[in-house]
Order: structure tokens, then C-alpha cells, then sequence
């Protein structure tokens, strides 16, 4: 570069390079600005400027004077030709003149390369430049030759270039930077400190949630749940999901049949009242039951004689053949109904899933937000006011409602008419045809209220023999086996939906209980239905309050009509009284263990026949009597001779001993 | 409120809107290294880990005779109480008796349900979803 | 985060983890976090004639992503509990994403 060349600003800092640039750029501006605008100055169409004297504040004609330069480019206008005024690049005379005006001037820097060398000198002699040399830039040439000045000065010219570059980049990033900010700050201060706390309030509400447990859900409830013992004061509503009134460890067995379990103690119970009673039913049963010898205890040979009957077959034992349950009459309806309820239930099964899904869903909404109202360990600890109170109780119904809702009790779906065909079965079914669906019941049942519970036990009646737990008595009464998967459903139904009901009879009035009796009778096929544990279990409840009410001196009216329904039932089911065992089919040749086990599960059927036998006439006992006594011999039998282990006998005998202890009679008594 | 019941429960949004559905039933699962897994589905999130209980795996193993040159199938089988399945190893997973119209089949396995790519035509009701569509 | 909580609440308890690489190692689960790494302590291998160079090892840190399968003892498990955090969880993601 030739300026360097005269080792001036070989050194000089970047900053101050820049600087003169800019100065001399400026000046250069300066420069142009003279000429052209005296020129146009001098071609003003003055006549137009009527308010010239206002802006400027003098007359228009001197208007040149505000911007001559110190009275010197008014000399040069002159000096300069007209043509060539505009390009000052071309007129090189003017230019050397220039150079001498006093004012803080520099040669334009498209003047040509002869005068290039005053560029540095100006700069030497300009305002800024002489303090911003660095004293020493002058000492070298002193010092060293001119060859190695100029080797040296050449090579910091190159460095000087890419310092330049460098410095140049560097700027554009600065300058970027300061324009980011610049777009930023122009958002300064627009929001008062009020505001932004404002917003940072209504984050922090939107993180403390209303349910703490929202992402650690599983491991918070198992910790509480599963704590050792939950404290006396702790109300039962604090459980955080209603299936834990079903047992610890999500099964369903511990503790589960607590209705069933209270119903079969009452039977028990009310079983003990019949044999304490010396009632005069002991004289009448002497009569009826003469022809078969079971009346005295003192008569062992007519017990012999039992026995003997029973032997005098020889295959008192072997299979029996009776007739399947239902009546031939009805048999095929029912199969055609069987049929067609499994297809239609398979062709919603998806629809069912997502409403029962659904209703998880809502119970899961509805248990949130009554751990938030009763304080479940883990919410935040302040106190609830008054007003969210009153919010989270008004939520709390409309979830509810929901709920409710979900289930489609009310649903006006017809239960399928005695032909079955093509009818769907009732939507509340169709919920619990799905094995959640069961499970989900009793976390459901806890938050309906009196009404919902009536109407909720009434179509579960009506509709009792579209149930899958009772078409899978059906089908084993076709195969004669029944798969694990039935007899876990079966067993659930017990747990989970058979409970509430339970409980809810056990405390109705006999007029109530009169009513869902007869709806079942009417409603469906009573000896079918019976035939599954769950409807006979059912029948067992009805049959037994209706007892109990007796004893605790029910309206009149009422009795008479429960006794009504009772014959009506006894009725429906005569003749198929010992096909209500579901072993009935089974063979004693075989594994007598297993079928030992098998029997003891029949404790139902005991019991059932133990409940109906209490309010029997006479008559009626000696149509139990006739009907299961094959069924007792042959318990009976399988207790004493069939070579079992441990307590299986005498659990057998116990179970026979319920349905003879109601009718006043003893197991020894026919084992003597 | 009276919109949950009334608006038709017919549509199923997402894929793990479906497994939901699932959630308690017995389901299929193929997984990589040809293994199979039946069990209740206890759970599950969105990588298809799961939990099964009640399991039962089906290892199948083909063996060739280096003599005669024939392919034998082996299968094993194992009984597990509780499984992780961890959701990397799952291909598909095979869903009785939901997706389909058609009366409960004897065998699952011909009406296996891809979940990845269903196939649509083999359904009277269509699966409403698909990976491919965002 | 389910899998995570859940694997919280089996802390302590003797677990056995089968990796894809068909070793299985049953220990107690000492530790488990969100990538379901899992740390076991007192372990002993299955088939440990096949796998001698693990005879002396008496604790671990497995990478989640080479589990294939974790036993679990059933009596640690809260099943309808489970189902219903899956059922939470499911429901959430569902609405973060359409969110």
C-alpha cells in the first residue's frame, strides 16, 4: 500500500484508522457539498420562495452567504469552470488549488494518483490524526536501513490487513449482537414489575396442580396405601380408591365376600334358631317325611334303610343323568337368546370397553377430587375457604352425574323379550360383561345415592339372566366343565357386584324386598338363572331377609305377599331342586379328592336350600326332601368312604348338615 | 354432563387410547428375538413398556438338521407371575375380541391386529388410527 | 414417569432382570431411575457355569435399554393401583399432546 510506504501509520491501532477514514470521508462530503450547492444556489428560482424570510430569518437574496464557507468557496465558484463544477474529479487545476484552502480540507479520494501522497500529509496535519500517532511509528527509520524498514513495514502492512479483516468481522458480530438487542429493548419496560409478577403468579398456579400425585401417581398412593395400619380417627372416605375396601394387594379375595359372609352367618344363624326351636314342624315333618324315615333320631334303621336304598342301585354313585335345567319348553329359547346376547355382546364389546374406560376415568376425576376435599395425606395443607369448598362439592355432584350417567341405568333398552332374538342386553350387562367393568362397581356403588342405589339393584334384577356369570352356568351345564376364566369372572361378580346388592336387601323393608322378588321371578328364567352361583346366592339373599323380616313382625300384608312369591318361587324351581349342584353331572369313579374339593364349593346350593327350607310347609320340605336326597347320600357317602384327607370329610358333612340342621335333622343321624 | 353418554363412544383416537381399552384384559404381544407373550395388561405408556401378570412366553426356536437338512420348530414355554416387558422389544401387539366385528374366533392369532400397520379391510369397523398420519 | 414411580415401590424387593443378551440376574432392586437404569445388589446370575466371569460380581448398574424383561414378585403389586396410574397416565399424555 503505498500510504504505509511512508511509515506513518504502519502501526497505527486499528481504532484510530478507522477513525481517519471517517474523518476524511467526511470531509470529502464537506467538500462535494460546496460546489454543488452553490451551484444549484446560483440556478434558484428565488421568485418561489415567498417564506424564505421566515425559515431563515433574512432576506431570500443572501441566502448564499448561510452557507459559504467562510467566504471562500464564494471566491472558488469563480476560480471554477461552470461545466466542470459538478465533477470536481476532472478538473485537476482546481483540485491543486483546493489544496491550499485553508479550510480543514483533504483531497477527494478519486483525485488521481499524483496527489495521492497528500492524503497522508493531510492526515498528519488534520484535527485528529497527530495526537492518535504513536510517537515511536517516526523512531525506525532512524534506526534501521531502508531496506529493512520497508521489509518490516510491508510485513505489518500485511499483518496490518488481516487485522484488519479480523477487526472488520469482528465489528459485523458487535454490530449484529447490538442489533439483537436493539430489537429486544425496544420490549423494554413494557411490562411494569406488577405484571410480571403478575404472570409469574399464574405459572406457579399452573405447576402446584390440584392432584401432587399427577406424575408419581402409582408410588405416592402404594406408600400410602400400603402403610402399616391406617389410624382409627382416619375416615373410610380417605381411601384413596373405593377397591381398597376390597383388601390390600389390588386382589380381590381377602376379606372380599364380607356380604356374602355376613349373609351366609345369618343363615347359619337363622338355621340354629330352626333346629333350637322345638316347633311343632318336628310333628308335621314326622308325618311328611314318614314314607322316607328320616323323622327319628332314635330310628337308625330307617337311616339303614336310606343307605340301603342308595346301595340297592349299586350306582347310587355313578353318574347321574338328569335332565338339563331348563325346561325342554324353554331350552332352545334360551339357547337362541344365550346366542345371540354373546354375539351382540361381541359387536359392542369395543363400545362397552370405552365406556367402561370412561367410567374409570370419571371414578379416577371423582376420587381426585375428594382426596382434595377430605385432605388425603400429601395435598397442600392449608385450608380449603369456603368458597372452594363450595366449588369442589359442586364439581363433585356434576362428575357424579356423570357417573351416573356412564353407567346407563336408566337406559330404556328393554331386557331381551323371551324370544332373545337380536336383543341387546341392557347397557348396566353390557358394563359388567367386561371384567373391570365388575371391578369398577364398587368404587361406583359408594358415590350413588339412595335413589341410584334402588334403581341401580332394581335392573340388575330385571336383567339378571343376561348376565355372562349366568350363561356360564349355562355352558357348563352343556359341557360339563368350566373354564378358569369363568370361574374368576364368577368370582368377581361375587366380590365386587353381588356385595352392594347384598347389603342393600339386608337392609330393605319387606315391601322392597317384595318387589325385587317379583321382578326376578318375572323377569327371568328363574330354574336357569338358579342354576349359576350368583343367582341362586341372589335367591338365597331374597329368601332369607324375607325370613328375618318375618321374625321381626313385618306388616301382615307383606308377609302374605312375600309368602305369595315364595310358593311362586318354590314352584318355578320344583323338580329342579337337586340340578342346582353344578357336580350333579360328576362321576364318583374318579379322583374323589378333586371331586371333594369340587363339592365343597357347592356350599351355596346348601345354603339356598338351607334358607328356602325354613319357611317351607310340610309339604314342601318333603319335595326338598325327595328331590336332594340322592345328593345327600351321595356327600355323604363321599365324606365317609371316600378315603379323603385332612378335614375334607367333615367340612362335607357340614355343608349337607346346613340343609338338614333347617329341616330339624342331623348328618349322624343318616350315617349311624 | 348429558354429552358424555349422548356423543357415540365409536371412535378411537389414538393407538394408546386403544391399549387403554385393554388395560385388565388378556392381550398377545410379539416380541423381537421370536418371542411371544400372553397376560392381563396391568400397564403400559407411550415406548409400549408394559406390565402383564399371568404370563405365558413362547420362545420358538428353528433348528436345522445339519445332517438332513430339515427345519424343526421348537417352541418353549414359560409361566411368569408378573412381567416388565420393556418396550423396545415389542413388534406388535395382538388384541382379542375389541377390534373386531365378527363373533369371538376360536383362534386369536388369525385375527391378529398389527398395531403399527393395521390392516384396515379384514375389519368391518375401521381402526381409527394410524402412525402415518400426524 | 409411571414405569419410574412404579419402580420405586419395588425397591428392596428381589427382582430378576433378563437382559437381551439372554442373561438373567436376580438381585435386590437398590435403585431405578427415569431411564429405568437398574441397580441390584446382592445378585447372582442364572446358568452361572455359562457366564463364570460374573461369579465374582456382587452388585450391578444396567442400563435400561438392555433389559428385556424384569420378574416381579406379585404380592409387591398393586394391580388395580397400577391399572389406574397407567389409566392417569395415559389420559395426561393424551392431553399434553393436544394441548
Amino acid at each position: 500500500m503505498a500510504n504505509s510506504f511512508f511509515g506513518f501509520n504502519a502501526q497505527l491501532p486499528s481504532q484510530d484508522a478507522a477513525k481517519l477514514t471517517d474523518d476524511i470521508d467526511l470531509r470529502l462530503e464537506r467538500i462535494e457539498i460546496g460546489p454543488e450547492t452553490e451551484a444549484e444556489l446560483g440556478q434558484l428560482d428565488e421568485g418561489q420562495d415567498d417564506l424564505n424570510d421566515e425559515t431563515f430569518g433574512a432576506d431570500a437574496g443572501d441566502i448564499h452567504k448561510d452557507f459559504d464557507f467562510s467566504g471562500n468557496t464564494g471566491k472558488a465558484i469563480d476560480l471554477i469552470d461552470p461545466v466542470h463544477r459538478p465533477n470536481p474529479s476532472n478538473s485537476g487545476p482546481s483540485t491543486t488549488q483546493w489544496g491550499s484552502v485553508p479550510a480543514p480540507a483533504g483531497p477527494p479520494a478519486f483525485v488521481d494518483p499524483a496527489i495521492v501522497s497528500t492524503v497522508p500529509l493531510a492526515r498528519s496535519h488534520g484535527p485528529t490524526s497527530p495526537d492518535n500517532h504513536p510517537p515511536r511509528a517516526t523512531a525506525p527509520p532512524k534506526v534501521l536501513s531502508l531496506e529493512e524498514v520497508e521489509q518490516s513495514l510491508i510485513q505489518e502492512a500485511r499483518l496490518s490487513q488481516a487485522d484488519h479483516q479480523r477487526r472488520m468481522a469482528r465489528d459485523q458480530r458487535r454490530q449484529a449482537r447490538e442489533a439483537r438487542a436493539a430489537a429486544m429493548f425496544k420490549y423494554n419496560n413494557l411490562m411494569t414489575r406488577y405484571d410480571k409478577d403478575y404472570v409469574a403468579r399464574i405459572q406457579m398456579s399452573q405447576l402446584v396442580t390440584d392432584d401432587p400425585y399427577a406424575d408419581d401417581f402409582y408410588y405416592q398412593m402404594y406408600t400410602v396405601v400400603r402403610q402399616p395400619a391406617p389410624s382409627p380417627q382416619q375416615p373410610p372416605m380417605l381411601s384413596p380408591t373405593g377397591h381398597r375396601q376390597f383388601g390390600r394387594g389390588g386382589r380381590f379375595h381377602p376379606r372380599s365376600d364380607n356380604g356374602m359372609h355376613k349373609m351366609q352367618q345369618q343363615i347359619q344363624r337363622m338355621v340354629n334358631d330352626a333346629k333350637r326351636k322345638p316347633k311343632g314342624a318336628t310333628m308335621t315333618l314326622e308325618g311328611a317325611l314318614g314314607t322316607i324315615a328320616l323323622h327319628s333320631v332314635r330310628n337308625p334303621k330307617q337311616a339303614i334303610q336310606m343307605a340301603r336304598r342308595s346301595s340297592q342301585g349299586g350306582e347310587a354313585l355313578s353318574p347321574q343323568t338328569p335332565p338339563l335345567p331348563p325346561p325342554t319348553a324353554m331350552a332352545p329359547t334360551r339357547t337362541g337368546s344365550s346366542k345371540s346376547v354373546s354375539r351382540a355382546t361381541s359387536v359392542n364389546r369395543r363400545a362397552v370397553l370405552m365406556r367402561v374406560e370412561k367410567a374409570y376415568a370419571t371414578v379416577l376425576k371423582l376420587e381426585a377430587l375428594v382426596r382434595r376435599r377430605h385432605r388425603f395425606p400429601g395435598m397442600p395443607t392449608e385450608p380449603l375457604s369456603e368458597a372452594s369448598l363450595e366449588a369442589l362439592a359442586t364439581e363433585e355432584a356434576q362428575i357424579k352425574q356423570q357417573l351416573w350417567q356412564l353407567l346407563q341405568v336408566d337406559s330404556a333398552h328393554a331386557s331381551p323379550s323371551p324370544g332373545g332374538a337380536g336383543g341387546h342386553p341392557h347397557p348396566l350387562v353390557e358394563f359388567l360383561s367386561v371384567t373391570k367393568g365388575k371391578k369398577l362397581i364398587p368404587r361406583i356403588y359408594q358415590h350413588l345415592d339412595a335413589d341410584q342405589v334402588l334403581r341401580f339393584v332394581m335392573t340388575l334384577v330385571a336383567n339378571f339372566e343376561s348376565l355372562d356369570v349366568c350363561r356360564s352356568s349355562f355352558e357348563f351345564g352343556l359341557s360339563g366343565t368350566i373354564s378358569a376364566a369363568i370361574t374368576e369372572e364368577n368370582q368377581l361378580f361375587m366380590n365386587a357386584v353381588l356385595p352392594p346388592m347384598v347389603a342393600f336387601i339386608n337392609d330393605a323393608p319387606l315391601s322392597t324386598v317384595n318387589t325385587l322378588l317379583n321382578l326376578f321371578i318375572d323377569r327371568n328364567n328363574v330354574p336357569w338363572v338358579a342354576r349359576s352361583k350368583v343367582g341362586l346366592s341372589l335367591l338365597t339373599v331374597f329368601i332369607s331377609r324375607g325370613e328375618v323380616l318375618r321374625l321381626q313382625d313385618a306388616p301382615a300384608e307383606e308377609l302374605a305377599g312375600f309368602d305369595r312369591l315364595y310358593a311362586k318361587l318354590f314352584g318355578t324351581l320344583q323338580s329342579y331342586f337337586a340340578n342346582l349342584f353344578p357336580t350333579t353331572k360328576a362321576s364318583l369313579s374318579g379322583d374323589l379328592e378333586a371331586l371333594a374339593k369340587q363339592s365343597l364349593d357347592e356350599v351355596y346350593v346348601w345354603q339356598f336350600l338351607a334358607a328356602i327350607s325354613i319357611g317351607a310347609s310340610p309339604e314342601q320340605q318333603h319335595i326338598l326332601v325327595s328331590e336332594v336326597r340322592d345328593k345327600v347320600m351321595e356327600q355323604l357317602t363321599l365324606a365317609t368312604k371316600g378315603g379323603l384327607t385332612s378335614n375334607l370329610p367333615s367340612m362335607l358333612i357340614a355343608n349337607v348338615n346346613l340343609f338338614l340342621h333347617a329341616l330339624g335333622l342331623d348328618a349322624s343321624q343318616l350315617l349311624s | 354432563m348429558a354429552d358424555t353418554v349422548t356423543a357415540p363412544i365409536t371412535s378411537v383416537e389414538e393407538p394408546l387410547d386403544l391399549v387403554r381399552l385393554c388395560l385388565d384384559e388378556h392381550i398377545y404381544v410379539k416380541l423381537r428375538g421370536d418371542r411371544e407373550v400372553r397376560g392381563r395388561l396391568h400397564a403400559f405408556d407411550q415406548h409400549l413398556n408394559l406390565v402383564l401378570g399371568d404370563v405365558e412366553e413362547t420362545i420358538t426356536t428353528v433348528e436345522l438338521d445339519p445332517e438332513t437338512k430339515e427345519e424343526s420348530v421348537h417352541t418353549t414355554n414359560r409361566k411368569m407371575d408378573m412381567l416388565f416387558v420393556r418396550g423396545d422389544g415389542v413388534i406388535l401387539g395382538l388384541i382379542p375380541s375389541i377390534l373386531y366385528t365378527a363373533p369371538l374366533p376360536k383362534k386369536l392369532d388369525n385375527h391378529a391386529i398389527n398395531l403399527f400397520r393395521p390392516p384396515r379391510e379384514r375389519y368391518e369397523t375401521p381402526i381409527l388410527f394410524d402412525l402415518s398420519k400426524d | 414417569m409411571l414405569f419410574y414411580s412404579f419402580f420405586k415401590t419395588l425397591v428392596g424387593q428381589t427382582v430378576t432382570v433378563e437382559l437381551k443378551n439372554d442373561l438373567s440376574v436376580v438381585g435386590t432392586l437398590v435403585s431405578v431411575d427415569q431411564f429405568l437404569n437398574i441397580k441390584l445388589d446382592n445378585i447372582k446370575v442364572e446358568h452361572e457355569d455359562q457366564h463364570p466371569h460374573m461369579m465374582s460380581v456382587k452388585n450391578c448398574f444396567i442400563r435400561g435399554s438392555v433389559v428385556r424383561y424384569v420378574h416381579l414378585p406379585p404380592a409387591a403389586i398393586d394391580t388395580a393401583l397400577l391399572q389406574d396410574a397407567a389409566r392417569r397416565e395415559s389420559q395426561q399424555s393424551t392431553a399434553t399432546a393436544k394441548a
